[in-house]
């Protein structure tokens, strides 16, 4: 075994790996970028590499990485996820240095690393594949003339891709045409490969993904599947362990096909492959692709196994045979996994971020948390939006449900708008206890939050709260003439409400106060940001209308220059984040002033972009 | 240890109670309708045209500047009540406390829906008045500017003398020396004199197209240099927050203006506040409402004063100092809201002992540092050869002077009659109480209407006597009648209100509130140190 690893990774995953290696009594070694000095994760590891960073990619310098486990004396480097997890050229720069890189052969992720490869691996194996076209090189025309035998909708992939990054679902010819520029463009700037998969896409389908765990000596098993059909944005929002509507049929069947492919193509240490199934016709299922590494869910996975997979894949890289990792195979009872984002989940899941002013995990027993974030920490674009995954057990699936439900609502995480809430509310919807859904559940369906005449209430409390001792200022409004302001505006999560005036609270609430706004949480009702109406900045509207950055993120386009005239929804400007286009349309007719951004420019939200006055 | 709770006497279901109640909802009913007339402003045409324009009326605009839900402690409403043909209602300014920005701050707003927020005497008056308590207090001093400036047609009593218009000007600088911010909206006209109250601001918002800032307007420009600039070009808000540099924020409209000068107010360091409540908030276990059927509305009855005192102290708790001596001045400590006070309220004319008492009680709160709570009902010191000769013109002025220099806050409200020396002993207006409000049944004069006529009918007697004259009862009478009018008049709790020489008429229930918002300002300006120990009278 080794004695000290290199954890090439941020976050809360560098936090999860550091711990299984102080648990076995390994050194772990640390690295961070400039931006992330007081980060958690560098925090907890006793040693920690500075790597010099233009715009973040210091996570993804090779050289500096193998350097700083070179000067430390690691023996071992952990990709984590994401980042150069499963960067084969990282792989063979670890093997050339003479460290050991803690997953898959390099060829195994070169095989499984591309899609249009990994297709053909396993169509090789007997494992089915979703009916589609795509080959290294073809040009877009080329695509669209071999697009003419499949039936729409279609689905554009990189074939570097992952994570969801770059995927257009077309309907029809001309969208096929649009977009194929578009994908190949992200698909380059993103992996730096412009080569794309179109594949059938499926309507209703399910997402189901196999476990697999292979010894360096030619054995493998599967520790079960994960489903992970509750998606935005092709991202995961919710996982669970085992599939809840899998027959014992199925999911031999899909198990098999899953340890064909990891045999056929050499695998090695853990790895993951996902299945489509169709929603309608459960027996059917196709192979959609291999990750050649930890998943972020893996925790539902240990915990139904009562496994710890980092300590697997670290035994399994310093050699040991399977059957020592895993001795006995056994499952037992359901674990459910949700994701915490920085988005407005009600408000299309847009990015949000900020500072998170006050944190508090959750109470509930049979729960695992990861996340690297505490009081103070910024949430910014440069990384991933995601802030913890929270992980509960049951005894069987209602018991992981309703604990997860209880987990989430005693989660406090106040200063920057999360999903949390939202969790709550799709945990208790009826789909989702009785598992009907697909992957397009969470974006084809409503999400309304309500706004209970509690949070009312809540905000009074909080106003009194963050005075923290009585003082008779606080409150009801009271006046020396006639009756007291009967009613006082609020915004409470952006939404104006003329409330009563207080009544005094008993609710505890905790409370966190930035910038004027208040944000509050409480168990039964949720966290809600409120801002004084009195400090709502008034809009410019009288003659002009100021189009403002809705995220931060990077200027990519500028569809318009000083004096053009724009008409409603014409395109303004483009901005790039959270791997995704955003683009800035016009609210009204016009002409376009005051236009100050560039290509490339890094903005923040609300950030003024341009305006748009009258055309005179 | 909790104090002791007063055992309440009051029988609610007596006859008597009920007659009181029912007479003394008619002063209140009396008193809400002034109340609500003058806080209308100006005539109802000016308000339409006022809101018109897109302004806020001042009250409108006090609630935007406030923090949602904080009470506005409002400084003398029925100011020039009845005066200047009643043409001027609340002088034409708002003055209050309330908190901005979760600090407590003092607005003094303009209403220019009343004779274009020009300043009456009693505008000034105000004026000041309310920058005095902001010293005193140390709350930073927000101005929302919309006036004309002096009223010219009173010129003689607003400009020339001391407590005139210059003064806002030097209190503006005295205050900004001392620490307290001095910030100003100009939310309209600022002419001639009223210009300077932006310009001697620490820091200031204009609103474009709606604030001017001008020594002289257009029409004196024109007359005296025959130049012809338009207003928003001689004072305009673009002009002083680019050329000029007189104003140093420049608003789209009246609501952001206030969202500056809340954003302002949010950089003031916030004060240390020595006062602080000692223990959890109890209410009075007897209801306020009973204060009605308690206090008489004829301020020759008596009562006992500790009824009132159990339905204003945190759960009517009341721990009494020296109960068996000088029974006719209640002594004692209380909370309200949390916080320690001393009370000091008449039960009956003051004796010796009850002076030598309110002297003692005095001296013990200002060393413990206790706020003080004077609950005024005095018709006066005893008269007569046995009183005199046993020194209460000098046990009097002990009183009185414990009172003039004791250093913690004092609060005074007038419950019934305030007359003679017994207003001095008790911290009238002389005394600088931190604040001076006035139940709607009190009275003040400097004796009663009816001992001032007959004192000034045996002078005439006298006189009648000393030439050999009489004169009949009913010529007596007839000599009295216009005295006691007179009196009637002068002593109301309106006539006082209306000339500021008290902070407002406040409603009977609204006692506690209105000490307990007083008490919570009261410790932002530290307290000297005392040189004396207490001297045992």
């Amino acid at each position: 075994m080794f004695s000290k690893v290199l954890i090439a990774n941020r976050g809360e995953v560098a936090i999860r790996i550091h711990s299984t290696l102080e648990k076995l009594g390994i050194e772990s070694v640390g690295v961070y970028v400039h931006a992330d000095r007081n980060a958690p994760h560098v925090s907890q590891m006793s040693e920690s590499y500075l790597l010099k960073d233009l715009q973040h990619t210091g996570y993804l310098d090779i050289d500096q990485l193998i350097a700083a486990a070179l000067a430390s004396g690691a023996e071992a480097i952990h990709p984590g996820y994401g980042f150069l997890a499963e960067n084969a050229q990282f792989s063979r720069a670890c093997k050339e240095a003479g460290l050991v890189f803690i997953g898959p052969p390099a060829s195994a992720m070169v095989a499984m690393g591309e899609k249009i490869s990994a297709r053909e691996y396993a169509k090789n194996a007997g494992v089915p594949v979703v009916p589609g076209v795509g080959a290294p090189g073809m040009s877009h025309e080329d695509l669209l003339d071999a697009c003419a035998e499949l039936t729409f909708p279609l689905l554009i992939k990189p074939a570097a891709g992952g994570g969801g990054k770059g995927l257009h679902v077309v309907h029809d010819i001309n969208e096929l045409r649009e977009k194929l520029p578009v994908a190949q463009r992200e698909a380059k700037n993103a992996f730096g490969d412009e080569s794309l998969l179109v594949e059938k896409y499926l309507l209703r389908a399910r997402h189901i993904e196999f476990q697999v765990v292979a010894d360096h000596h030619g054995n493998c098993i599967h520790l079960g599947e994960r489903e992970c059909s509750l998606q935005r944005r092709h991202q995961k929002v919710i996982e669970e362990a085992p599939a809840p509507r899998l027959t014992q049929d199925n999911r031999e069947s899909m198990g098999e096909a899953a340890l064909a492919l990891t045999s056929a193509i050499g695998y090695q240490n853990l790895g993951t492959i996902e299945f489509l199934v169709d929603a309608d016709s459960p027996e059917v299922f196709y192979f959609m692709e291999m990750n050649t590494r930890l998943q972020v869910e893996h925790r539902v996975t240990e915990m139904i196994t009562g496994l710890d997979l980092v300590e697997c894949q670290l035994r399994l890289a310093a050699g040991e045979l399977l059957k020592d990792v895993i001795p006995r195979k056994s499952l037992r009872g359901h674990a459910i996994e949700a994701r915490i984002y920085a988005e407005d989940a009600f408000n299309g899941f847009l990015p949000t971020g900020g500072i998170i002013g006050k944190y508090v995990g959750p109470n509930t027993s049979h729960t695992v948390v990861d996340s690297a974030i505490s009081d103070g920490t910024a949430v910014s674009s440069s990384f991933d939006p995601m802030l913890a995954k929270i992980a509960c057990w049951g005894e069987d699936r209602s018991a992981a449900l309703i604990r997860l439900h209880d987990a989430l609502s005693s989660t406090v995480l106040l200063g920057i708008k999360t999903n949390i809430d939202f969790l709550v509310e799709l945990l208790l919807r009826s789909e989702i206890k009785d598992s009907h859904y697909d992957t397009k559940y969470l974006e084809t369906h409503e999400f309304k939050r309500v706004v209970p005449s509690e949070a009312v209430l809540l905000s009074y409390s909080t106003l009194a709260a963050q005075g923290l001792k009585f003082s008779p200022w606080l409150n009801d409004g009271w006046r020396l003439i006639g009756s007291p302001i009967s009613t006082i505006a609020a915004y409470i999560d952006g939404v104006r409400y003329d409330v009563a005036t207080l009544v005094k609270s008993k609710l505890v609430v905790d409370s966190f106060l930035a910038d004027s706004e208040y944000w509050i949480h409480h168990q039964s009702f949720g966290t809600w940001q409120i801002k004084n109406v009195n400090d709502q900045q008034v809009s410019k509207d009288r003659l002009s209308d100021e189009i403002v950055s809705p995220m931060p993120g990077v200027v990519i386009a500028i569809n318009v220059s000083n004096g053009d005239r724009v008409k409603i929804g014409d395109p303004l400007v483009v901005i790039e984040a959270m791997k995704m286009e955003h683009i800035v349309r016009a609210r009204r007719a016009g002409r376009v002033v005051e236009c100050k951004v560039a290509s490339g420019v890094t903005v923040r939200v609300g950030q003024r972009l341009l305006e748009v006055v009258d055309d005179v | 240890m909790s104090l002791p709770r007063i055992v309440s006497a009051v029988d609610t279901r007596d006859i008597g109670f009920h007659e009181k109640t029912t007479a003394f909802r008619d002063v209140i009913e009396n008193f809400i309708s002034q109340m609500a007339s003058a806080a209308l402003g100006g005539p109802e045409e000016t308000r339409t045209r006022h809101q018109a324009r897109g302004k806020l009326l001042p009250r409108d605009r006090v609630t935007h500047l406030l923090d949602p839900g904080s009470p506005f402690l409002e400084l003398s409403p029925l100011a020039a009540h009845g005066m200047y043909g009643d043409e001027a209602p609340g002088a034409g300014l708002i003055t209050g406390i309330g908190m901005v920005s979760e600090r407590l701050v003092m607005i003094i707003a303009n209403d220019a829906t009343v004779k274009g927020g020009t300043y009456y005497p009693m505008t000034v008056k105000k004026h000041l008045r309310a920058q005095e308590i902001a010293f005193a207090n140390h709350l930073p001093c927000i101005y929302l500017v919309d006036s004309g400036g002096a009223f010219l047609p009173l010129q003689h009593e607003v400009f020339p003398d001391r407590d005139h218009f210059g003064r806002i000007f030097f209190n503006q600088a005295r205050l900004s020396a001392a620490g307290i911010p001095q910030i100003s909206a100009v939310l309209g006209a600022c002419t001639a004199g009223g210009a300077y109250v932006p310009a001697m601001s620490d820091e200031n918002v204009i609103v474009a197209g709606q604030g001017h800032i001008f020594l002289a307007g257009p029409p004196l420009v024109k007359a005296a240099t025959g130049e012809e600039v338009s207003a928003e070009d001689l004072g305009g808000g673009a002009m002083h927050s680019r050329v000029s540099g007189v104003t140093d924020h420049l608003a789209e409209s009246e609501n952001h203006a206030l969202t500056i000068v809340r954003s302002i107010v949010s950089t003031i360091p916030k004060g240390v506040n020595w006062l602080v409540p000692n223990q959890e908030v109890e209410q009075p276990i007897y209801s306020d409402e009973e204060l009605l059927g308690i206090v008489p509305t004829d301020t020759r009855i008596t009562y006992d004063v500790r009824e009132v005192i159990a339905r204003i102290v945190d759960g009517s708790r009341f721990l009494e100092f020296k109960s068996e001596f000088g029974a006719t001045l209640v002594t004692g400590f209380a909370h309200i809201d949390g916080y320690q006070v001393g009370i000091i309220a008449n039960n009956g004319v003051l004796f010796s002992e009850s002076a030598q008492k309110g002297a003692h009680f005095i001296e013990i709160c200002d060393q413990r540092k206790i706020p003080l709570i004077f609950l005024q009902n005095i018709s006066g010191f005893m008269v007569g050869r046995e009183y005199e000769t046993g020194g209460i013109a000098k046990h009097g002025a002990k009183m009185v002077n414990a009172v003039a220099c004791a250093r913690v806050p004092k609060f005074t409200v007038i419950i019934g009659g305030s007359f003679g020396a017994g207003n001095y002993s008790m911290c009238g207006r002389a005394y600088d109480p931190r604040f001076l409000w006035m139940w709607p049944n009190a009275r003040i004069s400097v004796m009663g209407g009816e001992q001032a006529a007959s004192v000034l009918a045996t002078v005439k007697t006298d006189q009648l006597t000393a030439r050999g004259q009489t004169w009949s009862p009913e010529e007596v009478e007839g000599f009295k009648d216009p005295i006691r009018a007179k009196y009637e008049t002068e002593g109301s709790a309106y006539f006082s209100t209306a000339r500021i020489w008290d902070d407002g008429i406040i409603h009977p229930q609204d006692t506690r509130r209105v000490l307990s918002l007083a008490l919570s300002v009261s410790g932002l300006s530290p307290l000297g140190e005392s040189s004396f120990g207490i001297f045992r009278m």
